[in-house]
């Protein structure tokens, strides 16, 4: 499939307020026009999509914990045909706490150990290991000073995070398994929220579902300090998605 | 028939409760010295219509099992209680 042809679906919950951000970053920045945003009550829309990408936000207020209830709500049979059919999922910031919630990726996100609301630039290290989408083409467009064929060292990034519940928590010794399976894809280079092992980011043992609490869809115009490295990482994911999806 | 519970989740003890010391440093530095710790739990009342306890019972830890808690973090504590104890 070539990346122009992926359908993208924008969920958008009650709540969620990172949709139109990632909307403008998609389809004008990247100038993916197969970009959609659907209303997360919408009927089977998952036959129409190759990947769904989860904006952040407070879908249903956070009530309950971060994510708990838009996990459990109607649209997550739709994400999971998505992913059961061989597309991807991308759940940024509230998208990865519901994530998480719904156990499609493993681990729980709570609050911050300062007990604050985290709004701020972050230097994180992208694990190119870890994070198969850097393999595309857009991985040597965007990060071509060290291209992932030859370069087993991590890409340095700036994203902006905000979140209150980012603090990345896993029981017992799963972190073990999650390294050895090479699932956590992107760590803070110096964490603000106690989460453990700098995580900032993981993905699913599939290896298509990704969430990640930094926003990259805030990096995409070089205003002020966000720089454009959003641009490359959400270029990355389209490519890798265009690469593992044959729907 | 109405049957009436109370579900308390929680962190589990080896996760850090950031709002509890949070909260407890705020007493601290605003004169309650002896309080040692604070921890935050929240609670959840359910009013199942079930013909017998059992099922009303079956259904609430199902709830709160699935859906009031998250295994990973939490822990939950079930309880029958009258209807008169409830909040509303």
């Amino acid at each position: 499939m070539n990346t122009k042809d992926v359908r993208v679906a924008i969920i958008q919950f009650p709540g969620s307020n990172c949709d139109e951000d990632l909307y403008f970053a998609v389809r004008r920045v990247l100038g993916h026009r197969n970009t959609e945003k659907v209303w997360y009550t919408t009927e089977d829309w998952s036959s129409r999509f190759d990947t769904v990408l989860i904006p952040g936000g407070f879908s249903y207020g956070d009530f309950l914990r971060a994510g708990a209830l838009a996990a459990r709500s109607v649209a997550l049979a739709n994400i999971k045909k998505i992913h059961d059919r061989g597309g991807t999922v991308l759940g940024i910031c509230n998208g990865f706490q519901i994530l998480t919630e719904s156990g499609l990726l493993p681990g729980a996100l709570l609050k911050n150990d300062s007990g604050r609301f985290i709004c701020q630039q972050t230097d994180l290290n992208l694990i190119e290991t870890s994070f198969s989408a850097l393999k595309s083409p857009a991985w040597d467009k965007y990060f071509s000073s060290t291209p992932a064929q030859s370069s087993p060292k991590p890409q340095a990034v700036r994203f902006p995070i905000a979140h209150g519940e980012g603090r990345y928590f896993l029981p017992g010794d799963s972190l073990a398994r999650l390294r050895e399976n090479k699932q956590i894809f992107l760590q803070y280079q110096s964490t603000p929220n106690g989460s453990l092992d700098d995580i900032a980011g993981v993905r699913s043992e599939s290896g298509r579902v990704f969430g990640l609490m930094p926003h990259p869809e805030r990096a995409v115009n070089g205003l002020g300090e966000s720089g454009t490295d959003g641009i490359g990482f959400l270029q990355a994911f389209l490519d890798f998605t265009a690469e593992v999806c044959h729907t | 028939m109405t049957h009436h519970f109370s579900v308390t989740t929680s962190l589990k003890k080896e996760v850090l409760d950031a709002e509890g010391r949070t909260i407890c440093d705020t007493l601290n530095s605003s004169g309650f010295k002896t309080v040692r710790s604070v921890a935050v739990a929240k609670t959840i009342f359910l009013a199942v219509e079930e013909q017998t306890t059992e099922k009303a019972s079956e259904v609430a830890h199902k709830v709160a099992k699935e859906f009031l808690c998250n295994p990973v973090s939490h822990v939950y504590t079930l309880t029958a209680i009258r209807e008169e104890d409830a909040p509303r």
